[in-house]
């Protein structure tokens, strides 16, 4: 199994406060990771850290076997944020926003192809909004929103996805359609490391589960989550909720490490 | 048109219909970066450089260009070497900018202080031959660095974090789209003047963003809303015997209240212009 990335001893301060702290996480290729936590527990901060937004104040970030500063393959890794961060300043288009992660210094000249065009528009259909394609983003709802970033992370084409609370705000329908849509992923191979504070729709997904509390790891094991979906054949996201330790799974205070 | 017989009402128009087309194409990308101001103070940076050309008796469109682009590359690197936020960055260097630019031009003394007005508010009758020259060769590297970079920089516009995760240099376009600001400020600084020409980069696409639903489509409108304010800017300036700035400015302006009014008709109707 091929790693894509490996953090060791991982430390990231905020003012003087550990936000990460030692944390040794290595992700290999093909697995759906959960990355769970309270506010504050550090697990937006990982995500930043893997994604190299956020510089590490001490330790070692290898992106597929390479150290970060020198991987370049970012086409394969496609990142979903919460929301844009200059959205609503000019109006800008679904199909735009979707398209933009296309972008790159090496499609410079072919960027607009017919592949890219059709890779636009499956990815709008996944999502269930190519209906809206010519709309304005933000005459979306929130959760249609994100919908359109998760399809703009689906037309680039990569291997590797990071999302950052892909379900909060959509509703029931759609956050099937969309784990239904990372199922896929999963199941042709693809690596998806989730960061939220609930599984949700997920809760069968997950192949493991990574729980952050004051920034250390405080659980990283498997989620009994999809075992028990293929034991039990149930998919109510209800049932789902990882049973076993669910004190360490869900609680706040420490468990094995 | 009887204003076209003159020689240099010709040159002031080929000088306003490429401030015209340059100034949106790069202000959509500064109002989508939240940095609408950013031309101003561009504008200001441009000043010390001709007070620079006049005090060494250079030609002021070169020195102006050369001055204004340093100092778009200092401003990124204060921007990005240090904690100073962005707006306090373009702060310090605007106010270097102009206080060089009056402080030079009264050390070349004579006429320099009379043509300095010229500058700030725009002129009809300053463009030379030699001018028209150095504005096209300024507006065709514009275009070209557009339609090169022109996706990597609205990918940096939108999110430079996403942009980031794409492999996207976004230091290196973030200079660049500054480097291209300060090429339309001086581009614009004969007709419309320093103090001003930040107004037809920005208000255009103001005006635009009222009616479109798409970032292209915003582009492309304001580019005609851009065109008709400096066309109709100039020729109104030349009746009324005024600097061309002010009519200009005024006139997109009055562009931009109407298409507020048009947009908030449009869009209770939900029929925004888009692809």
């Amino acid at each position: 199994m091929t790693t894509i990335f490996s953090l060791t001893e991982g430390c990231v301060d905020y003012d003087g406060n550990h936000a990460l702290h030692d944390v040794d996480l290595t992700i290999n290729r093909g697995e759906f990771v959960a990355v769970l936590g309270d506010n504050g527990s550090g697990k937006t901060t990982l995500m930043r850290a893997l994604l190299t937004l956020t510089p590490l104040d001490h330790g070692y970030l290898t992106i597929d076997s390479l150290p970060e500063a020198r991987f370049r393959e970012w086409n394969d890794i496609a990142y979903v944020p919460q929301r844009l961060l200059s959205a609503g300043a000019v109006p800008v288009s679904v199909a735009e926003v979707v398209a933009t992660t296309s972008i790159s210094s090496r499609t410079r000249f072919q960027w607009w192809s017919r592949s890219r065009k059709a890779a636009v528009r499956t990815a709008l259909e996944q999502v269930g909004l190519w209906e809206r394609r010519n709309d304005r983003l933000d005459t979306l709802s929130g959760g249609q929103q994100r919908r359109v970033l998760i399809a703009s992370a689906l037309a680039k084409g990569a291997t590797v996805f990071i999302l950052d609370e892909p379900t909060a705000g959509v509703d029931a329908e759609n956050q099937e359609l969309i784990a239904e849509t990372f199922r896929m992923i999963r199941d042709q191979g693809g690596t998806v490391i989730l960061v939220t504070h609930e599984l949700g729709t997920f809760t069968d997904l997950a192949t493991r589960v990574v729980i952050l509390d004051h920034g250390r790891v405080s659980y990283d094991g498997p989620a009994p989550g999809p075992k028990r979906a293929h034991d039990h054949g149930v998919h109510h996201s209800e049932d789902l909720r990882p049973s076993e330790p669910p004190s360490t799974l869900f609680g706040t205070a420490g468990g094995d490490v | 048109m009887s204003l076209f017989q003159y020689d240099f009402m010709q040159r002031a128009f080929v000088a306003a219909l490429i401030v015209g087309i340059i100034s949106p194409l790069i202000g959509v990308f500064l109002v989508q970066r939240r940095l609408a101001l950013l031309g101003d103070g561009m504008g200001h940076v441009a000043l010390t450089g001709v007070g620079l050309a006049f005090l060494v008796g250079s030609a002021p469109i070169p020195t102006a260009l050369v001055v204004a682009a340093l100092g778009a590359v200092i401003l990124e690197v204060i921007r990005a070497r240090s904690r100073t936020a962005g707006d306090l960055a373009l702060a310090l260097v605007f106010y270097g900018g102009i206080a060089g630019g009056v402080f030079l031009t009264t050390l070349a003394g004579g006429k320099a202080t009379t043509s300095l007005n010229q500058y700030l508010f725009g002129s009809l009758s300053t463009v030379s031959a030699s001018d028209l020259i150095g504005l096209g060769v300024a507006a065709a590297v514009v275009i070209v660095v557009l339609a090169v970079f022109g996706r990597e920089l609205f990918a940096m516009s939108l999110d430079s974090e996403l942009a980031q995760v794409q492999g996207i240099r976004t230091t290196l376009m973030s200079t660049l789209l500054t480097v291209m600001a300060a090429i339309s400020v001086v581009v614009g600084m004969r007709t419309v003047g320093l103090l001003l020409v930040s107004a037809i980069m920005i208000v255009p696409i103001a005006a635009a963003q009222q009616l479109t639903r798409s970032f292209t489509v915003t582009a492309m409108i304001g580019v005609a809303l851009g065109l008709i304010s400096t066309v109709a800017g100039l020729t109104s300036s030349y009746y009324l015997d005024v600097p061309p700035g002010p009519t200009i400015v005024l006139i997109a302006l009055a562009i931009f209240v109407l298409a507020g009014l048009a947009g908030f008709g449009i869009r209770r109707r939900g029929r925004l212009i888009g692809r």
